[in-house]
């Protein structure tokens, strides 16, 4: 697997699965059930799909952030801080989160 | 250690874990500046009211909702003070109030190193005999944590995500046998008619979620914030939600209800976003004097904000200053925003001063 970020952890655990990256609220109505939020920060119009995703990945954001006070309730995994995870990471790519240590890959 | 030296140490423990650019719409603290003198007169009118009226601490600790809002309130004060070089003596004595409040509701860890506690064990015993906690799979505990999360939402998208605290807090975590732990959090003004008039009438204006856990580390910090390294519907056992008065029996109510909160915390955060900036800035005064209503009304004050404060704001930008983005160590952004709230410290970013 190539590894395509890192960050701080959040919330631990590991989740796989589709990335979906936000970064407008016309892309909302797309995203599914079990995929993985991508975002800069995550605010109150994301809570439908914040409760639909698998993990959250943010751009920004430290480990007393909303994204990890949520995601502990939630029991998924977040990664926080990347600085540029909405850049680098595609809608639609299979991906690792690895939030105990705070990695992201792509999966083959 | 002097107790404004420990509320500043949890404080800075709980702050240099956030990230200031993740505050949202903006970073409160470049608004401060503008109006700190007369907030700081407002909170030096009531402190002056309370003593006329010879209200003890513990007459007023019923006006602040848990051990959040006054820790919080503490906070901000000394972060005002020194906005406005306000006198010594005054923020010396509000500081005092405020902290004797806050030890008078929360005898136990009051400035939130490990935890948010107001009851007692033989308070907690009744809690348990009293009410039906109900065991849970980790199904349920899932579609309870989506439930909290949408409360925490609405939360936030009525009160901005740094003055919610007469709106939500979080007590606990309780120790209870076999290595088990309960949270109970608070959701009670989730219709405030007052600050956003379609929210009147909306039900449920308040909500109760009491959790179980076991075999878990949590902690709460500063601003109740729950800290694990858990998941935590995995580690859930028990739940009961209280709705309105209403005590649920089944998932399907919990379920139901999430659905609700859900849409009123995506519409709600619609609304906020859509507000101009002059709002923005206004509902920011108005919603930290509607925080303290319940204060001002005991002192027969006026809670809402006076013309002249909110003019205070009116056509301004945010304050010119950039918070520091990176530090070398978590230890050094921690002692960065303890020395720009120690009173004691004469630190404190030109900029920030009286706008």
């Amino acid at each position: 697997m190539k590894k395509l970020i890192k960050g701080t952890p959040a919330a631990n655990g590991n989740a796989e699965g589709i990335a979906h990256v936000i970064t407008k609220e016309e892309d909302y109505e797309h995203f599914k059930e079990g995929e993985i939020l991508v975002v800069r920060i995550t605010d109150p119009t994301m809570t439908i799909i914040m409760n639909k995703a698998s993990g959250i990945i943010c751009d920004i954001g430290g480990i007393g952030s909303h994204p990890a006070i949520i995601a502990r309730e939630l029991g998924i995994p977040c990664i926080v801080n990347t600085k540029s995870g909405t850049k680098i990471i595609k809608t639609g790519t299979k991906i690792y989160l690895d939030a105990t240590k705070g990695d992201v890959y792509a999966v083959d | 250690m002097p107790w404004i030296d420990q509320i500043l140490d949890s404080f800075g423990n709980a702050i240099s874990a956030s990230d200031s650019a993740g505050w949202s719409p903006f970073n409160p603290f470049l608004l401060f500046p503008y109006y700190a003198k007369p907030w700081m007169d407002k909170l030096w009118t009531a402190y002056e009211k309370s003593q006329e009226k010879g209200f003890a601490p513990a007459d007023l600790t019923k006006c602040f909702l848990g051990p959040l809002f006054l820790r919080q309130g503490i906070s901000e004060i000394m972060f005002f003070s020194k906005i406005c070089d306000y006198d010594k003596e005054k923020t010396t004595k509000i500081l005092n109030w405020f902290n004797d409040i806050l030890v008078s509701k929360c005898t136990e860890d009051p400035y939130g190193f490990n935890s948010t506690k107001i009851l007692t064990k033989e308070d907690v015993a009744y809690l348990l005999k009293m009410f039906p906690f109900r065991p849970v799979e980790e199904s349920e505990a899932k579609e309870a944590g989506k439930l909290i999360h949408a409360c925490e939402e609405l939360s936030w998208s009525y009160y901005f995500d740094w003055i919610y605290w007469q709106c939500f807090e979080i007590y606990g975590p309780y120790e209870l046998p076999n290595n088990r732990k309960l949270l109970l959090r608070a959701f009670t003004d989730l219709a405030p008619g007052e600050l956003w008039p379609h929210a009147k009438g909306f039900e449920p204006s308040t909500v109760y979620i009491y959790t179980i856990y076991e075999n878990t580390d949590i902690k709460l910090d500063f601003w109740s914030h729950v800290i694990t390294r858990d998941s935590l519907p995995q580690k859930m056992t028990h739940l009961m939600i209280i709705e309105h008065g209403k005590i649920f029996t089944t998932k399907e109510q919990l379920v139901e209800l999430r659905k609700k909160i859900e849409i009123a915390a995506v519409m709600q955060g619609k609304r906020l976003a859509e507000l101009s900036f002059e709002d923005l800035k206004t509902r920011e005064i108005t919603t930290r004097h509607y925080a303290f209503r319940d204060l001002f009304k005991k002192l027969e004050l006026d809670w809402k904000p006076t013309s002249e404060i909110l003019k205070t704001v009116k056509g301004k930008q945010l304050v010119n200053y950039k918070f520091p983005s990176s530090f070398e160590t978590q230890e050094k952004k921690k002692e960065f925003w303890k020395k720009l709230h120690d009173p004691s410290d004469p630190f404190f970013p030109t900029e920030l001063k009286n706008a």
